[in-house]
């Protein structure tokens, strides 16, 4: 059976806690195959350059690939420290989900792609993977609704941007208010995944979909929560019309922007800030200033929408409120306002858990908690040490380890009705 | 002693455990008051109690690399390699389930005629139903019956249980044996 016909996700999830005599005589070759060859692409290695590391004839890799030769222990054990794999998810028993990493480094049209890119594609296609594994160990698949692909062949790319902002925003029922949870909308209600792990700094973000991993968005970390919005909005725009092409948003400066581009960021303006909303709410302060708007509204105006100044000051430009090239005289004039996401700083912890979805994090710690995940796995899955997960752990649960709590007492994995029947 | 492990038995410590026993800073005392050989896989060593390195400055704690030769000298263990062909195996098999540390400890354990100490449950159940001829010893269990060989004061216990607690950020699971005495030693009192 060739390894397509064979449904991801369909192995048993006994999987989890039923060990095997010998691993590698009775998983199937092939998975276990196509497992190092995604690892070894996804570091954008060839096999010539993994053999000589291995220190095998390069036919030797490409049979193990293929699954037309059994590894041996020690391979397997050297390719997994050589990979940054574990054994436990090279041995997974399924057909490995289809990734992304390739296709999304050849959507980098200009720009090169380095080291740190390579790296922050790699990153980002493991949460994925890791986000489905949780998914399959809690039997909790992410509910897909997908709207149909937004067709704006031909249109202007600014008025294609707000039309179908406002269709999404009437079809996600999102009202002209700002969306200060828009990460959970998409992922709650249009069941995209969105991470936010550290890319270099030209990276605003980055948008992939497989049918095994589905649509996922990475926003890059190191930006303002402002900016991070921005760069979700217009990554979703991007899946809204043109899902099965992965993208790598990035900042190139003094290049004409495409179609694409245009449209893209004339949907997040107008998705981030809906017209009619932003007009009235812009009246109002208008009446109450009595027509003097100050710089000082303006900012708690793009506060209000979790906007930068200048998006802000660009959308109200836009729309006619105040005069075009206001945000250009602003700056000439020194008007400097700093983007922060967390006035009194973060904390670390909250900055490093950010990068996973809450979903992700609390089915993790269920996994753990029914002994589906150990310790140093769920530190792995967390993408953090052992006693920093062992701090979520007691947050997820909503523990206090005063007064001899126990990380029993709230059981996640139990189910709802036995609980409601006690 | 606890249950009938036989005396000067090697204990494998998995990181759980360690991390748990450092954080006390009397982690060579617990162990020395047990009557078993007690030592550490290397990638334990190496990689999972990174963070519990603690150098004081004008700023407050500043977390720093512990480093293997102070994880020795600390607890006097020994620090292990998978090497036979019986533990490649076994480590094959355990690390379909677990992390490379957890893996190792229990392979080396099965290796060696060993047994590990672990607080973790999958790690516990596997090695329950899959090496049931390998011993386990908990991180309360461990606390528990080092009492007997040392004259710590409850106010040092306390002391012990409460760095595991804050520190290590470990809460035993319910089942845990001693987790009683654990709990009412703590209970109330707790900071």
């Amino acid at each position: 059976m060739p390894i397509s016909e064979v449904v991801f996700g369909a192995h048993d999830r006994a999987n989890w806690s039923l060990m095997s005599s010998d691993p590698l005589a009775e998983i199937d070759p092939r998975f276990l195959g196509a497992r190092l060859r995604q690892a070894r692409e996804a570091r954008d290695w060839t096999q010539q350059q993994v053999a000589d590391q291995l220190g095998v004839a390069r036919t030797t890799l490409v049979a193990i690939e293929k699954g037309e030769r059994r590894i041996r222990p020690e391979e397997l054990m050297r390719l997994g420290a050589l990979y940054e794999r574990q054994l436990w998810e090279l041995l997974q028993r399924g057909a490995p989900p289809e990734g992304f990493a390739v296709q999304l480094r050849a959507s980098m049209a200009s720009g090169p792609v380095d080291a740190e890119l390579i790296t922050s594609i790699e990153v980002f296609e493991r949460l994925a993977e890791d986000y489905v594994r949780l998914e399959e160990i809690c039997q909790a698949p992410l509910r897909r609704r997908y709207p149909p692909q937004y067709e704006i062949e031909g249109l202007d790319p600014e008025l294609a941007g707000e039309d179908v902002a406002c269709s999404e925003r009437n079809r996600l029922g999102l009202g002209d208010g700002p969306l200060p949870t828009l990460r959970d909308i998409l992922e709650n209600d249009v069941g995209i995944r969105v991470f936010q792990p550290e890319l270099p700094s030209r990276v605003a973000g980055m948008f992939a979909y497989t049918e095994d991993l589905g649509a996922c968005i990475a926003v890059n970390r190191h930006h303002a929560q402002e900016r991070r919005a921005l760069s979700l909005a217009q990554e979703y725009g991007h899946f809204l019309t043109d899902r099965f092409h992965p993208e790598i948003l990035t900042f190139e400066q003094g290049e004409r922007r495409s179609r694409a581009e245009r449209f893209a960021e004339a949907f997040s303006r107008s998705f981030l800030m809906p017209s009619e909303g932003l007009r009235k709410r812009y009246l109002e302060l208008q009446r109450e200033r009595k027509g003097a708007v100050t710089r000082g509204d303006l900012y708690r105006l793009a506060s209000f929408y979790f906007v930068s100044v200048e998006a802000m000051t660009r959308r109200l430009a836009n729309e006619r409120l105040i005069p075009a090239g206001t945000w250009d005289r602003l700056r000439q004039e020194g008007f400097q306002v700093r983007e922060t996401e967390y006035p009194l700083g973060p904390p670390s912890q909250a900055r490093r858990e950010e990068a996973l979805p809450p979903r992700y994090v609390s089915l993790a710690v269920e996994a753990w908690q029914r002994a589906e995940l150990s310790e140093g796995q769920l530190a792995q899955m967390l993408r953090t040490d052992r006693i920093s997960a062992r701090e979520i752990i007691e947050r997820v649960q909503g523990l206090s380890t005063e007064e001899g709590a126990t990380a029993d007492l709230v059981d996640w994995s139990a189910p709802l009705l036995r609980v409601a029947s006690r | 002693m606890p249950r009938a492990i036989p005396e000067g038995r090697l204990f494998l410590l998995d990181a759980c455990c360690l991390i748990n026993l450092l954080t006390t800073e009397r982690a060579g005392e617990i162990l020395e008051a047990l009557p078993y050989r007690w030592a550490v896989p290397r990638f334990v060593a190496e990689n999972e109690v990174l963070r519990l390195g603690v150098k004081r400055g004008s700023h407050g704690e500043v977390q720093r690399p512990i480093t293997v030769a102070e994880i020795r000298a600390e607890t006097g263990v020994e620090i292990l390699d998978i090497e036979s062909p019986i533990e490649i195996k076994e480590r094959l098999r355990f690390g379909e389930l677990l992390d490379q540390g957890e893996a190792n400890a229990c392979a080396l354990a099965v290796g060696r005629q060993g047994g590990v100490a672990t607080d973790d449950k999958k790690a516990l159940a596997l090695l329950a139903r899959t090496a049931p001829e390998v011993p386990t010893l908990q991180s309360p269990e461990i606390l528990f019956e080092s009492l007997e060989g040392n004259r710590w004061t409850d106010l040092e216990v306390r002391r012990m249980l409460r760095a595991i607690r804050d520190r290590a950020k470990f809460v035993p699971h319910r089942g845990a044996p001693h987790f009683d005495w654990w709990t009412k030693l703590l209970g109330g009192n707790s900071k």
